[in-house]
C-alpha cells in the first residue's frame, strides 16, 4: 500500500511538473504573442478582480473592503513590475501579498508615502509601491491586496483601467439590504463591460458585477482633463445605511450634500480687526459698487498665494479669512473665504459656493463629493450675479476662467442652497489680435507690430510676465511675440494697459524675419506668415482623452505687403476656409492695389477637440499644413 | 505617475532616518543660527547697483562641521545654510514663498543621504520694510513622509506667510547627518560656488574641524583663501573665508562650460580616521598628514608614494595577463603590438566578462578599473616586458586644473609609453579603443612621475596631446529620392561612420548588448558566452529562448532609440517612418576603428508645395544646428570648453524626379573658417542628382571667451545654409 502510495505521489508530483513546463511554456508563446499588441508595455494584467463589500462594527461603525487580485504576465526579459495602491486619511491598506507563478509568497517591502502632485502643495493622499522584477517573458507575479474604507463617503470611484493593459477586469460589488447605493458606469463607451446583477436574500445581498476585456493601459497625456473624462470606471453612491446602531452620515441627495458642506462652514468665525481696515483702504474712493468690489476682487487675487492644501476635512473646510489674509495664501476655499468675509465687511452680499471645474463632468445632481473640486465666491450686484474665482491671477471682474465656465455652481443660502450654472462666455471675449505691415527689405521682411489681448489670451501673457523678474519686461515681451523663432527680430517695443484687467492689453513695436524670402532666378518666393499658428499641430490616432486646448481661442492677423516696384504676382495661394461645430478656420490672400492683405482668424467655439473629431482635425490640420507651405511668388517684370 | 516613481527611487537610495528634532540640539542651532553677527545679516538694503535685480543675497553663511561624540562612536557632519534675501520682485515671492526641507530640499543637494540618520534644522524670519521682524513657526509645516522596511524618512513643506514685495526673508537650513565612527570615513567632496544667479552683496564659508579630523580645501579660481579663524578650548579649529560684492553669474543654460574651471569657489572634503584606518585605507593615508590642520596642495611625496604602494599592492595581479601575453604572443617584438594586446586583454578582462548574464538578467554588476589599479597593474606589466613607460599625473578635464588639484578623488593617472610617438594609455570604458586619446585630458597640464630613488614630480613641458577635428569625424552619406507616390516624401538612406568622441558618444545607442557579446572576440581571450556554459540540453534551451527574446527586444529598442535620434537631429514635428536600421562595422577594435551604420526611412517633411513647383528645405537634411540663446550670444565671458575637436561631414544626395529642374542650388556655397572651427558647403548637379556637402569643424577642444564671436560666426553661417532651400521646377 505504501509502495503505491508514493508511487502515485511520485506520478503526481511529474504530473504537475509536466503541467508546470507545458503552462510555462504556453506563457511564453501568450506573451511572445502579445509583445506585438502591446510593444511598449513592460507587463500585461491577465485578470484583476476587485470585490468590494460592507460591513458594520459591532459600535455601529460602516466600513467598506476593496479586495483586489491581479495575475500579472511579463511581457519583456526582466520586467520590472510595479504596482500602485493609493490610500488616504479615510483608509488604509490593511493586507497585501505577492506571489510568483508557484503561488510562493515573496518577501517584500513596499515603499509607502505621500503621493507628491505638481499642483497640490500639500495632500492627504499617499501610495505604496509594491515592485518586483520577473527574469523572463512570460513569467507570473500575483499581487493581492484588501484596502478597509472608514467612511463610505470617500468610497465613489471604480477605475478598470491600469497604467498596463488588462485582459479581463472584473469589479463585484456585495452591496447588502441594509446599504442603500446606486452604481453608475461612466465612460463605458469604446469599452466592452458587461453587467449582471444578481439577489441573494439568503446572504442578505445584491451581487452586482460589472466584466470588462482587453483594455488598453492608461496612459497620461499631454493637454488632458483628466481621466476621469474618458476612461470606464464605477461611480459609486453610498446614500444611506438603515442600522439602528450607524452613526455614518452619508448623502442621500443633493440637499444632504449641502447640508454636509453648510455644517463644515457654520463653524467659521472671522476676525474682522484686520480685515475691516484694508477694505476700508481699499474701497476709498471707489465711485460705484461694482468698483468696489472689482478692487476686492483684484487685492485678493495680487496678494494671495494660491496654494493646494488636501488634507482630509480640510479638503472640504476652508481656512479662516483672517488667517489667509495674514498668512497671505490659502487654497481655493480659502481664498474664497477671504474675498467672501472682504466683500460682507464692504456691505456686499458675498456667499461661497461650490462647484467642479472642467475636469470633472458628472451630472451635478449626484450626491456624491467626486462632484467638486473647487470653490469660488459669489456676489449679488445690482440684480446681476457675479462668480468671483480670486484663484485665477488677472481673471477681470467681467471675465471667467475656461474651467469654471458653464458649470453647475452650488451657491450658499441659509438652509437650502441656490444653484446656478456660470455663464460660458464666447470666444470673442478672448480676442487675440495682431497686424503686421511688411516690406521688402533684401533678403528679409521688415515691417510694423501691432498685437491687443483681452480676455483669457491677456491673462496668458499676464501670468507669464508676472512669474518672471520685472526687470526683464521688454525682453520677455520679446520672447513671448516671437515665440521661439530664431529668425523673428523685434525691436522698439511699447506696451499699453500691463496688468489691467478691464481693458485689453497692446503692444506696439518694429519687426524683422529673417529667411522668409527666397529669390530664383527672377522670381521671389515669399513666406508672408512667421507664425503659422497651428502648423503641424495634430493629435495622436491613438489618443483616448479629449484634446484640451485651454481656452476659447479667437484669434484674428492681419499681414499686409507692399509689392516692390518692378514686381508682379505669379502666384497666391489659394484661399482656405474651414468649419464645424468646434472651430472655423479662415486663412487667404487678396491683391488690394499694390499690396498683398492675407488676413487669417481661428474661432474655438469650445476649449476641448473632443476624441470622435479628431480624425476630422487632423484632416483640417493637413489642410493648414499645405496651406502654410505655399509661398507668394512675384515675378520681375518683363 | 512619474511623481512616485521617483519618490521610489529615492527611496531606495535613502538609507537613512530624516528626522525632524525637536529638541535641546534644535534649539541650540537656532540660537547659533539667529545670534551669527555676520556683517551680511545686519543689512536691511541691497545696494542700489542691485535694485533691479528680482533677489539679491544680502549676507549668506555656509558652516560646515564634521564632530564626534564625546564618549560614544558617533561621528556628526552637518551644513548649515543661512540667508538673507531680499526680494524685490513678484517672481522672486512666487519663488521663496515656498520652502521644502529634507528629502526634497537634500536631493538637490547638501547632502547626498548615503548615511544613517539625519537631522534636519529649519528657521524663517521675514523682515517688512519697516522693520518689524515675525518669525516663523516651522512646527506648522506640512510633514511628509516615506517609509520602508521599518525605516522611516520626513520632510516638509513650508509655505511662506505674509511675504510681500519689498520685504527681507532671512532663513537657514541645516541638517545633521549622523554615522557610527568606523575606521575610516570619508566626507563627500563637497564644491560651493561663490557666484550664483543671484548678486551677493556679503557671504563667508566655515568649515568646523574636530580633533582627529583631516581637511583638505582649497579656494580656486580667484575665490578668496580659506584662513584659520579661531580655535576653540574643546579642540575645535574654524577655518573661514569671507568674499563680497559677488555679481550674479548665470550660467546653467550655457553651451560648454566647465564651472570648476572658472566660477569662484570652495572645494573640500573631510576625513576621519585612526592610524588603523589609514593602514586599511592607504591609498588615501597618503594625501592626510596633520590632523585638523588646512591641507590645500599636493606634494610630489604623497603622488609617488601612491604610485610605488599600487604597484607593489598589485604586483601579482597582472599575472592572468601575463599568461595570455606569454601563450599568445611569446615571440612578438613590436611594441605597440604588445601594448596593444595588452590593453584590449584588459579591456576584454573588466568589462565582458561577466556582462552577458548580467545583461540577460539585468544583475547591477560593477565593470571597470580604478585609475590607479590600471595603471599600475600595466606599468608591472610592462616592467616584465622591459617596456619603457612614464606614470603620468593630471586631472580630468571638466574638474579643476593641474595647480588647483588638491583632493584624492580628483588625481587621474596616465601611462605614457616611450615609443617614437608617444603612446599614452587611459583607464578604459567598454568601447574604448587603446590608439584613442581620452579626450577628458587632452591639453591638459601634467606631472610627470619619477619613481627612482627618492620620487618627483617634473611638470610637463607641454599640455597632454590634443586630437584635431580628423580624429573625430561623423559623416553621413544620404540618398534621397522624392517618392513616386507622394513627392512629398522623402525616402532616405542613411550611411553613417562615426570615429574618436563622436563613435563613444552614440556607440551605446548604436551597438546592441549581443551584437557587442558577438564582436568580442571571445575565442580570442577565451571568454564563453552562457549558451556553451548551458549545463543540460534542457538549460540550453531555455537560454536559448531567454536570448532570442532580449535580442528582439534590444533590437526593438534600438530602433525607438534611433527613431528619437533622427527625429531630435532634424526636428521633426511630425512621427515618421523608420524601416530599418543595421550596423555595418561596430568599430570595437582598432582595426576597424569607425563606428558605421545605416538607416532606412521615410519623412513627411521639408518638401514644400508651391504653386506648380516644390520648394525642397535641403539645408534641414544637414541636421539641427546649435541655438544659442540671446542671453549668452551676448553676455558670455565665460572660456568655451568643447568635448573634444570634431567635424561633422554630410554628402546629401537628391535624385530629381522626371519633369522638374533645380534652381538655386547657388545658395548652398558657404566658405567659411577661421583659427576655431569652420563651415564648408557646396553643392553642385551630376546625372540629374543634386549632390550638397557641408563639413562643420570645431577644430580644438578650447577656446578662449574673447573669440566667443569666432565661433558665432561659423554657427551663423552654418544656420543660414541650414535655411536655405532649393526649387524643383515643373520644365
Amino acid at each position: 500500500m505504501m509502495k503505491r502510495l508514493l508511487f502515485i505521489s511520485l506520478l503526481l508530483v511529474l504530473y504537475s511538473y509536466d503541467v508546470n513546463a507545458q503552462k510555462i511554456d504556453e506563457n511564453y508563446e501568450l506573451a511572445t504573442k502579445m509583445t506585438s499588441d502591446y510593444p511598449k508595455d513592460e507587463a500585461v494584467i491577465l485578470n484583476s478582480t476587485t470585490e468590494i463589500s460592507f460591513d458594520a462594527s459591532g459600535n455601529g461603525n460602516v466600513y467598506a473592503l476593496e479586495k483586489t487580485s491581479e495575475e500579472i504576465m511579463s511581457l519583456r526579459m526582466s520586467a520590472h513590475i510595479s504596482r500602485f495602491v493609493f490610500y488616504n486619511s479615510y483608509s488604509e491598506i490593511t493586507n497585501s501579498r505577492l506571489e510568483d507563478k508557484k503561488g510562493r509568497r515573496i518577501i517584500h517591502s513596499p515603499v509607502c508615502g505621500n503621493y507628491e502632485q505638481d499642483d497640490l502643495f500639500h495632500s492627504d493622499v499617499k501610495v505604496c509601491s509594491y515592485s518586483n522584477k520577473l527574469d523572463l517573458i512570460g513569467d507570473i507575479l500575483h499581487f493581492e491586496y484588501t484596502k478597509k474604507y472608514s467612511d463610505l463617503k470617500y468610497l465613489s470611484r471604480q477605475y478598470f483601467t491600469e497604467p498596463m493593459p488588462v485582459q479581463n477586469r472584473t469589479i463585484t460589488l456585495l452591496i447588502p439590504d441594509w446599504l442603500e447605493s446606486d452604481i453608475l458606469l461612466v465612460n463605458e463607451e469604446n469599452y466592452q463591460i458587461e453587467k449582471t446583477s444578481e439577489k441573494l436574500p439568503n446572504k442578505g445581498l445584491t451581487k452586482i458585477t460589472y466584466h470588462a476585456v482587453n483594455l488598453k493601459g492608461y496612459k497620461a497625456e499631454n493637454n488632458s482633463l483628466g481621466m476621469q473624462r474618458s476612461y470606464p470606471h464605477l461611480l459609486i453612491l453610498n446614500k444611506k445605511v438603515n442600522l439602528d446602531k450607524s452613526n455614518q452620515d452619508l448623502l442621500s441627495d443633493m440637499n444632504d450634500k449641502y447640508a454636509w458642506y453648510k455644517k463644515l462652514i457654520n463653524g467659521l468665525d472671522a476676525d474682522y480687526s484686520e480685515i475691516e481696515p484694508l477694505v476700508k483702504e481699499l474701497t476709498a474712493g471707489a465711485e460705484t459698487d461694482l468698483q468696489k468690489v472689482e478692487r476686492i476682487f483684484y487685492w485678493v487675487q495680487d496678494n494671495i498665494k494660491y496654494l493646494a492644501f488636501e488634507d482630509g476635512i480640510a479638503a472640504f473646510r476652508p481656512d479662516e479669512a483672517h488667517l489667509v489674509l495674514a498668512k497671505r495664501y490659502g487654497d481655493c476655499k480659502g481664498m474664497a473665504n477671504l474675498t467672501k468675509a472682504m466683500l460682507k465687511e464692504a456691505g456686499f452680499d458675498a456667499r461661497l459656493s461650490w462647484l467642479g471645474t472642467n475636469s470633472i463632468n458628472y451630472d451635478y445632481s449626484l450626491p456624491t463629493l467626486a462632484v467638486d473640486n473647487h470653490q469660488i465666491c459669489t456676489v449679488f450686484l445690482d440684480g446681476k450675479t457675479y462668480f468671483l474665482d480670486p484663484t485665477e491671477k488677472f481673471v477681470g471682474i467681467s471675465s471667467l476662467a475656461e474651467r469654471i465656465q458653464g458649470k453647475p455652481v452650488m451657491i450658499e443660502n441659509g438652509d437650502h442652497c441656490l444653484l446656478d450654472t456660470i455663464p460660458v462666455l464666447p470666444s470673442e471675449h478672448n480676442q487675440e489680435q495682431y497686424k503686421i505691415t511688411f516690406s521688402l527689405d533684401e533678403d528679409r521682411l521688415t515691417g510694423i507690430y501691432h498685437a491687443r489681448y483681452d480676455g483669457n489670451s491677456m491673462l496668458d501673457l499676464f501670468r507669464y510676465l508676472n512669474s518672471n523678474e520685472k526687470s526683464k519686461e521688454v525682453e520677455l515681451l520679446e520672447d513671448y511675440l516671437d515665440r521661439g523663432r530664431k529668425n523673428i527680430n523685434f525691436s522698439s517695443l511699447t506696451y499699453e494697459n500691463l496688468y489691467k484687467r478691464s481693458v485689453p492689453f497692446s503692444i506696439d513695436a518694429n519687426l524683422e524675419v529673417e529667411s522668409s524670402i527666397n529669390a530664383f532666378s527672377d522670381e521671389l518666393y515669399i513666406e508672408l506668415d512667421p507664425y503659422k499658428e497651428f502648423n503641424f499641430f495634430s493629435i495622436e490616432e491613438e489618443r483616448v482623452d479629449d484634446f484640451y486646448i485651454g481656452e476659447k481661442i479667437d484669434l484674428a492677423a492681419e499681414i499686409s505687403l507692399q509689392i516692390p516696384a518692378g514686381y508682379q504676382i505669379k502666384h497666391l495661394p489659394d484661399e482656405l476656409s474651414l468649419s464645424t461645430d468646434y472651430y472655423t478656420m479662415k486663412c487667404a490672400y487678396e491683391l488690394v492695389g499694390k499690396e498683398i492683405k492675407y488676413v487669417k482668424t481661428f474661432r474655438f467655439y469650445k476649449s476641448i477637440i473632443p476624441v470622435e473629431e479628431f480624425e476630422d482635425w487632423n484632416s483640417a490640420i493637413k489642410r493648414l499644413n499645405q496651406f502654410y507651405e505655399d509661398q507668394i511668388i512675384l515675378s520681375l517684370n518683363k | 505617475m512619474k511623481k512616485i516613481i521617483l519618490l521610489c527611487l529615492f527611496f531606495s537610495s535613502l538609507a537613512s532616518h530624516l528626522i525632524f528634532a525637536q529638541t535641546q540640539e534644535e534649539l541650540v542651532v537656532k540660537e547659533k543660527m539667529w545670534g551669527d553677527q555676520f556683517e551680511g545679516f545686519q543689512l536691511t538694503k541691497a545696494p542700489e547697483k542691485w535694485k533691479d535685480e528680482s533677489v539679491v543675497v544680502l549676507g549668506r553663511t555656509y558652516d560646515y562641521e564634521v564632530r564626534k561624540s564625546a564618549l560614544l562612536t558617533y561621528l556628526f557632519e552637518g551644513v548649515y545654510l543661512h540667508e538673507r534675501l531680499a526680494l524685490q520682485d513678484k517672481a522672486a515671492i512666487e519663488k521663496y514663498s515656498e520652502l521644502k526641507t529634507g528629502v526634497a530640499f537634500g536631493r538637490k543637494g547638501l547632502f547626498n543621504y548615503t548615511s544613517m540618520v539625519n537631522e534636519v534644522y529649519v528657521g524663517v524670519k521675514i523682515i517688512k520694510p519697516d522693520g518689524t521682524i515675525r518669525e516663523l513657526d516651522t512646527k506648522d509645516a506640512v510633514v511628509k513622509e516615506i517609509e520602508s522596511n521599518g525605516q522611516k524618512a520626513e520632510y516638509r513643506s513650508i509655505a511662506i506667510p505674509g511675504l510681500e514685495v519689498g520685504d527681507i526673508l532671512d532663513y537657514y537650513f541645516g541638517e545633521k547627518r549622523t554615522s557610527i565612527n568606523s575606521l575610516f570615513e570619508k566626507f563627500d567632496t563637497q564644491y560651493i560656488p561663490l557666484a550664483s544667479e543671484y548678486p551677493i552683496v556679503s557671504q563667508r564659508i566655515n568649515l568646523n574641524i574636530m580633533r582627529r579630523c583631516y581637511l583638505l580645501a582649497k579656494s580656486i579660481n580667484g575665490a578668496p583663501e580659506l584662513k584659520l579663524s579661531s580655535e576653540s578650548d574643546r579642540g575645535e579649529m574654524i577655518y573661514s573665508l569671507v568674499d563680497r560684492d559677488r555679481d550674479k553669474l548665470e550660467y546653467e543654460d550655457y553651451h560648454w562650460v566647465l564651472p570648476r574651471r572658472e566660477v569662484p569657489m570652495l572645494k573640500f572634503e573631510a576625513y576621519f580616521t585612526s592610524k588603523k584606518g589609514m593602514k586599511v585605507y592607504p591609498n588615501y593615508a597618503f594625501f592626510l598628514n596633520n590632523k585638523q590642520e588646512l591641507k590645500s596642495s599636493l606634494n610630489d611625496e604623497e603622488i609617488v608614494g601612491l604610485v610605488r604602494w599600487g604597484k607593489k599592492y598589485l604586483k601579482k595581479s597582472y599575472l592572468e595577463l601575463d599568461k595570455f601575453m606569454a601563450g599568445n604572443y611569446k615571440k612578438e617584438t613590436d611594441i605597440n603590438v604588445l601594448i596593444e594586446e595588452a590593453y584590449y586583454f584588459f579591456r576584454q578582462n573588466c568589462y565582458r566578462d561577466g556582462f552577458e548574464d548580467a545583461h540577460l538578467h539585468s544583475l547591477n554588476k560593477t565593470f571597470g578599473i580604478v585609475d590607479w589599479a590600471f595603471v599600475a597593474k600595466m606599468s608591472n606589466f610592462f616592467d616584465k616586458r622591459k617596456i619603457k613607460h612614464d606614470f603620468i599625473v593630471t586631472g580630468r578635464r571638466w574638474n579643476t586644473g593641474l595647480d588647483d588639484l588638491t583632493l584624492y578623488d580628483e588625481l587621474a593617472f596616465l601611462l605614457r609609453v616611450h615609443t617614437p610617438k608617444p603612446i599614452y594609455l587611459t583607464n578604459f570604458d567598454r568601447f574604448s579603443l587603446y590608439d584613442e586619446f581620452d579626450p577628458g585630458f587632452q591639453g591638459n597640464d601634467a606631472y610627470v612621475i619619477n619613481l627612482a630613488g627618492k620620487g618627483s614630480l617634473t611638470k610637463l613641458g607641454e599640455k597632454l596631446p590634443v586630437s584635431s577635428d580628423n580624429s573625430s569625424v561623423s559623416s553621413t552619406v544620404m540618398h534621397v529620392s522624392l517618392s513616386a507616390a507622394d513627392m512629398q516624401q522623402m525616402v532616405i538612406n542613411e550611411n553613417v561612420s562615426m570615429t574618436g568622441g563622436l563613435r563613444s558618444q552614440h556607440i551605446p545607442a548604436i551597438v546592441t548588448p549581443y551584437e557587442y557579446i558577438n564582436d568580442c572576440k571571445n575565442e580570442k581571450y577565451d571568454t564563453p558566452l552562457l549558451l556553451d556554459a548551458a549545463k543540460n540540453n534542457k538549460a540550453k534551451r531555455e537560454l536559448e529562448k531567454g536570448i532570442a527574446a532580449k535580442i528582439n527586444e534590444d533590437n526593438h529598442d534600438r530602433l525607438t532609440a534611433v527613431e528619437q535620434l533622427i527625429k531630435d537631429e532634424f526636428g521633426l514635428k511630425n512621427d515618421f517612418d523608420i524601416d530599418s536600421v543595421r550596423v555595418v562595422s561596430s568599430g570595437l577594435w582598432s582595426e576597424s576603428p569607425a563606428l558605421k551604420y545605416s538607416v532606412d526611412y521615410r519623412i513627411n517633411e521639408f518638401v514644400n508645395k508651391v504653386g506648380p513647383n516644390y520648394l525642397l528645405e535641403i539645408g534641414k537634411l544637414m541636421g539641427g544646428q546649435i541655438a544659442i540663446d540671446d542671453k549668452e550670444v551676448k553676455n558670455r565671458n565665460l572660456d568655451v570648453y568643447f568635448p573634444f575637436a570634431r567635424a561633422y561631414e554630410n554628402e546629401i544626395s537628391i535624385a530629381i524626379p522626371d519633369g522638374y529642374e533645380v534652381n538655386g542650388i547657388e545658395g548652398l556655397a558657404c566658405d567659411f573658417s577661421n583659427e576655431y572651427c569652420e563651415f564648408q558647403s557646396s553643392a553642385k548637379l551630376a546625372s540629374n542628382k543634386l549632390v550638397f556637402k557641408t563639413k562643420k569643424a570645431y577644430k580644438t577642444n578650447f577656446m578662449e571667451a574673447e573669440h566667443w564671436n569666432d565661433l558665432l560666426d561659423m554657427l551663423n553661417a552654418a544656420t543660414k545654409i541650414s535655411e536655405q532651400k532649393v526649387l524643383l521646377k515643373k520644365i
